[in-house]
């Protein structure tokens, strides 16, 4: 019982709050891009790192690769074949653990709530 | 009036971030930070041009729509770049030489056709493989 009204109540205001952080998102990341490709130099350090996942379905996955896609200077390339770790491309590694840190526990953690 | 101000701010800031997707396509170093751009400013612009449409129509029907657009623009931009990025990668173009780490590199199992995450099952793989090797033996 209170699980369903857990689901017709709750579900709805976390699927707006991960569009709305969606949306923050991507205005952070177009901003950040567009700085780098209007100014003369280049003050990007790109790579490839890999990012190991605790989400599990493959819904989830997706949302979460399309989501890192959208976001600040990162690019989902691969999956590994047994789903256990994401490598992506990113744009701006100042801080490699903080970085994946910030994956980990931002994003992962929200599309968790909505998909998970 | 006001709605024709929001509609043109909307237009021309779409517009402009398109561009500086088409600039940045042309001035990034390499296939995967031109992917950044050529994604991430494009979908946006489109998206600011889509809401320009839905302020100027301000019509429930046609609010739907754009949303539905735009919804299918955020469903299909990051496969295809997560494809075209892929098969990059897998062509062997190369890298910027400013790219400091790449952890995909020699990860690709292309005899047995698997991306190996590099974890563990590396290691559990080779283990069930001995043991399989002693199971064939045993049989012999």
């Amino acid at each position: 019982m209170i699980n369903i009204f857990r689901k017709i109540l709750i579900k709805p205001f976390v699927i707006a709050w991960f569009v709305l952080f969606y949306l923050k998102e991507l205005f952070l990341a177009n901003m950040r891009v567009a700085h780098d490709v209007l100014t003369p130099r280049h003050r990007m350090k790109p790579g490839i790192i890999a990012i190991p996942l605790d989400i599990k379905s493959d819904l989830g996955i997706l949302a979460l690769t399309n989501l890192i896609t959208m976001t600040p200077g990162t690019l989902s390339l691969d999956v590994s074949t047994d789903g256990s770790v994401l490598y992506i491309h990113a744009m701006y590694i100042d801080d490699l653990d903080g970085l994946r840190r910030e994956i980990k526990e931002g994003f992962e953690k929200k599309v968790m709530e909505v998909f998970g | 009036m006001i709605r024709e101000w929001i509609c043109a701010i909307l237009l021309v800031s779409g517009a402009l971030f398109m561009f500086v997707g088409a600039l940045g396509v042309v001035r990034l170093p390499d296939l995967f930070t031109r992917m950044h751009a050529a994604t991430k400013s494009a979908s946006f612009g489109s998206v600011l041009m889509l809401c320009a449409v839905a302020v100027y129509f301000g019509e429930v029907w046609i609010i739907f729509e754009t949303l539905l657009v735009i919804f299918f623009i955020f469903l299909t931009t990051p496969v295809g770049t997560h494809m075209i990025g892929r098969v990059g990668y897998l062509l062997g173009t190369p890298l910027w030489q400013g790219t400091v780490i790449n952890e995909l590199q020699g990860r690709y199992n292309m005899r047995k056709r698997v991306l190996e995450s590099g974890l563990h099952d590396s290691a559990t793989q080779t283990g069930n493989e001995n043991k399989m090797d002693n199971h064939l033996n045993e049989i012999k």
